[in-house]
């Protein structure tokens, strides 16, 4: 039997896409009795590829120079990459932030919520800068095939990977595709 | 009708000449991906859709292309499907169309063709530029943001509905929808006829009161006629879990052509008057909860006294209205009480077509909204409207002269001039119908009855005479007032007003919504009101309630 390896990570989401990943359920069993293997991926918390796998699949928004790294690198390390989910696929939910300015992004954030008391913002430098506008996956790098929703299908991610798997180009329509 | 050949894909067709290329494929049953086009509206190819390639590489809007003889058209080439694509992936990445969180979400043509088209990512960056919400106006929403300048509301205003209220400023990526000249939507000269909301294909022009219920798609769509006035206008009307989400106008009603006014479309959505939800009967000087059986037995006591006269809303439909009349047996008149010896000769299209319209008393921005549009219509498209009024008149900027009522000899004197007049009157003092009664024949007149079905009621006799006894039963969906000077009073009717609480007993009915029956409108035709939702648990039907008393 061929060995398929998947990994996958988040970027700037809710993981919501994950759950929709895990929703999948028995079909996941059965993805892997043919052949899939999970490699670098929040669920096995495994933090980067620790190959190049075959299959890449991200969840999220680009939404810090961090981010832009992790898509990169997910880019060199797969064959195939996905983009999952409205964020990674069209910017999604994070780019509403787009209309705002960075330091007003940040003072709404950490100081200015109902719930702060002395609120900081956090100048650490392990932490990612905002780049001016939060992107889509695809306006960084080539992004092969894509899964739109909020959050997408479990049958979706599932019909997209067995595709894959069986060597076929897959091609979401009727149900399988959805915006929202 | 003459008819070309064309060829569509190879194969030959033959089409009626005048037609345009987008009803042709058509009526062959080929499907074509539209978004600005819309059935009840004039083409302007705004949006590019529906490209057809009438050449190698030349790619034309077939909305706007009329057929010729010998035109040759691809309409699923590689060409056309990759222009297509392109074309809405343009539009969708013009502004910013979140489907997750948009209420439209499911009830939307752009999102529809997306997944037709099986759009599945941007090749455009987009959400980078803010566009402005107008939240100013009382019914609609206007967000800018999901805008695709495809102009339908535009044309819907101006063409359809006859307001011109809506245009675009700026141009190209500037360009915005703007109301009047550039005044927020709640402080133009909009009337709230919402006919751009009905034909908007995005979530750009939504209805405030309609948000959350569902969207059209979920709910259940009725088609009935509005009985909130006589012009009687089909409305599909829909509702989810019996409640009302929306109302549109019916595009197939010969009365309306689909246009309606903010009484019919927005009012009984936004609805906000008290329901009476159990009859009452007053005891001890009060009006107090009671059961249905006390209630019938303190209404059958009042009828057995031989001394009840019975007034009725000529709201109501044509059952319930001759119902009451054989209750009373007779004994019973219209709480509108008015008397008009001029029979309606007109029928709102002879508007269209009138050289001279004559509009005596009434506002027809606030009354009768729908034939306010008709009127305007015909003044954008040169005929002539002449005015009487003694208060001020939305309608004054429209009209060619304006006279007061005194000078009313005059005015019908100007619209005599005309080869084929209009008038179109509410209010039935002597003054007016002297003199207008004087030149039945040589014009076409429109009476505004006072209440909805006016000339149903007319129609069985119920405008008639009657005595006036010291005990009345009265039936109407919202009673402002009682007459004076009476002694036990029975009320039948859907709201609460302060004039109930002198009522001795009080029967909770269906409004409007919930009755079915006959209307006859003021162009005298008659039309079914259909049954939208089911009246709330303890609430009867106005002719439910008649049957029984009558059975007795």
């Amino acid at each position: 039997m061929k060995r398929i390896t998947v990994a996958t990570d988040w970027l700037d989401g809710c993981s919501g896409c994950h759950m929709s990943f895990l929703d999948m359920d028995e079909r996941l069993v059965e993805l892997i009795k043919m052949g899939v293997e999970l490699n670098a991926t929040p669920i096995t918390d495994l933090k980067e590829p620790t190959e190049i796998v075959d299959i890449g699949i991200l969840e999220g928004t680009v939404s810090t120079n961090h981010h832009i790294e992790v898509v990169k690198n997910m880019r060199e390390k797969c064959k195939i990459l996905i983009a999952m989910g409205d964020c990674a696929v069209f910017g999604g939910i994070s780019t509403m932030r787009n209309y705002f300015s960075i330091e007003e992004l940040l003072r709404r954030g950490y100081i200015e919520t109902e719930s702060t008391v002395d609120g900081k913002i956090p100048t650490s430098p392990e932490i990612g800068k905002h780049i001016r506008f939060a992107k889509s996956v695809n306006q960084i790098v080539k992004v092969d095939f894509y899964i739109p929703g909020c959050p997408p299908r479990a049958d979706a991610i599932y019909y997209m990977l067995r595709e894959l798997v069986e060597g076929r180009r897959p091609a979401l329509i009727g149900d399988l595709l959805r915006y929202d | 009708m003459a008819l070309v050949n064309i060829k569509v894909n190879g194969q030959p067709v033959q089409v009626e000449e005048g037609k345009t290329v987008l009803e042709a494929l058509k009526e062959a049953g080929i499907d074509v991906p539209v978004l600005c086009y819309h059935p009840e509206l004039p083409s302007i190819g705004a949006c590019r859709m529906c490209m057809v390639e009438t050449r190698p590489g030349v790619l034309q809007a077939s909305c706007t292309l009329p057929v010729s003889e010998g035109l040759e058209l691809q309409t699923d080439s590689e060409t056309v499907t990759k222009a297509r694509k392109f074309v809405l992936n343009l539009i969708f990445s013009e502004r910013n169309h979140y489907c997750m969180y948009c209420e439209m979400s499911n009830n939307c043509e752009l999102q529809d063709l997306g997944y037709k088209l099986q759009l599945d990512h941007f090749d455009i960056p987009t959400y980078t530029t803010r566009f402005p919400v107008d939240a100013t106006h009382n019914y609609i929403l206007l967000d800018h943001n999901r805008c695709i300048l495809c102009r339908r509301c535009v044309r819907a205003c101006s063409e359809i509905a006859g307001h011109n209220v809506l245009g675009i400023s700026q141009r190209g990526i500037e360009s915005l929808l703007t109301a009047d000249l550039n005044l927020p939507f709640g402080e133009s000269s909009c009337v709230s006829c919402g006919l751009c909301v009905q034909v908007c294909p995005t979530g750009a022009l939504t209805d405030k009161n309609t948000a959350y219920l569902g969207t059209r798609r979920e709910s259940e769509m009725i088609k009935s006629i509005c009985a909130n006035c006589s012009v009687g206008c089909g409305i599909e009307a829909y509702k989810r879990a019996n409640n009302l989400v929306q109302i549109l106008g019916d595009w197939d009603s010969p009365v309306n052509n689909g246009i309606l006014c903010a009484l019919g479309r927005y009012t009984p959505v936004a609805e906000h008057r008290e329901r009476i939800l159990q009859p009452m009967v007053k005891k001890n000087g009060k009006l107090e909860t009671a059961t249905w059986e006390e209630a019938l037995e303190k209404v059958r006591e009042i009828l057995n006294t031989g001394e009840v006269t019975g007034y009725i809303s000529g709201d109501l439909p044509l059952e319930v209205l001759s119902g009451f009349k054989d209750l009373m047996k007779g004994n019973a008149g219209l709480l509108e009480n008015t008397s008009n010896p001029i029979d309606n000769s007109g029928k709102l299209e002879d508007i269209l077509v009138a050289d001279k319209i004559l509009v005596i008393g009434v506002d027809l921005d606030k009354n009768f909204g729908v034939v306010g549009s008709y009127v305007k219509k015909r003044v954008f498209n040169g005929g002539e409207l002449i005015l009487v009024d003694d208060n001020s008149n939305s309608f004054g900027k429209y009209a060619r002269a304006f006279y007061q009522t005194k000078d009313l000899d005059k005015a019908i004197g100007s619209a005599l001039m005309g080869n084929n007049p209009v008038v179109i009157y509410s209010k039935t003092e002597e003054g007016i119908t002297d003199s207008l009664i004087r030149i039945s024949g040589k014009a076409k007149f429109i009476w505004l009855t006072p209440s909805s079905n006016y000339l149903g009621a007319k129609k069985i006799g119920l405008n008639g005479s009657f005595v006036a006894r010291k005990n009345a039963y009265i039936v109407g969906p919202c009673i402002e007032k009682l007459p004076e000077g009476l002694d036990r009073v029975i009320v039948q009717t859907s709201y609460y007003t302060p004039a109930i609480n002198s009522a001795d007993v009080v029967l909770p009915v269906s409004t409007w919504l919930e009755e079915e029956g006959k209307y006859i409108n003021i162009e005298g035709r008659e039309q079914k009101l259909v049954k939208v939702l089911n009246p709330p648990k303890e609430v009867k039907g106005n002719r439910e309630i008649i049957d029984i008393l009558l059975a007795r």
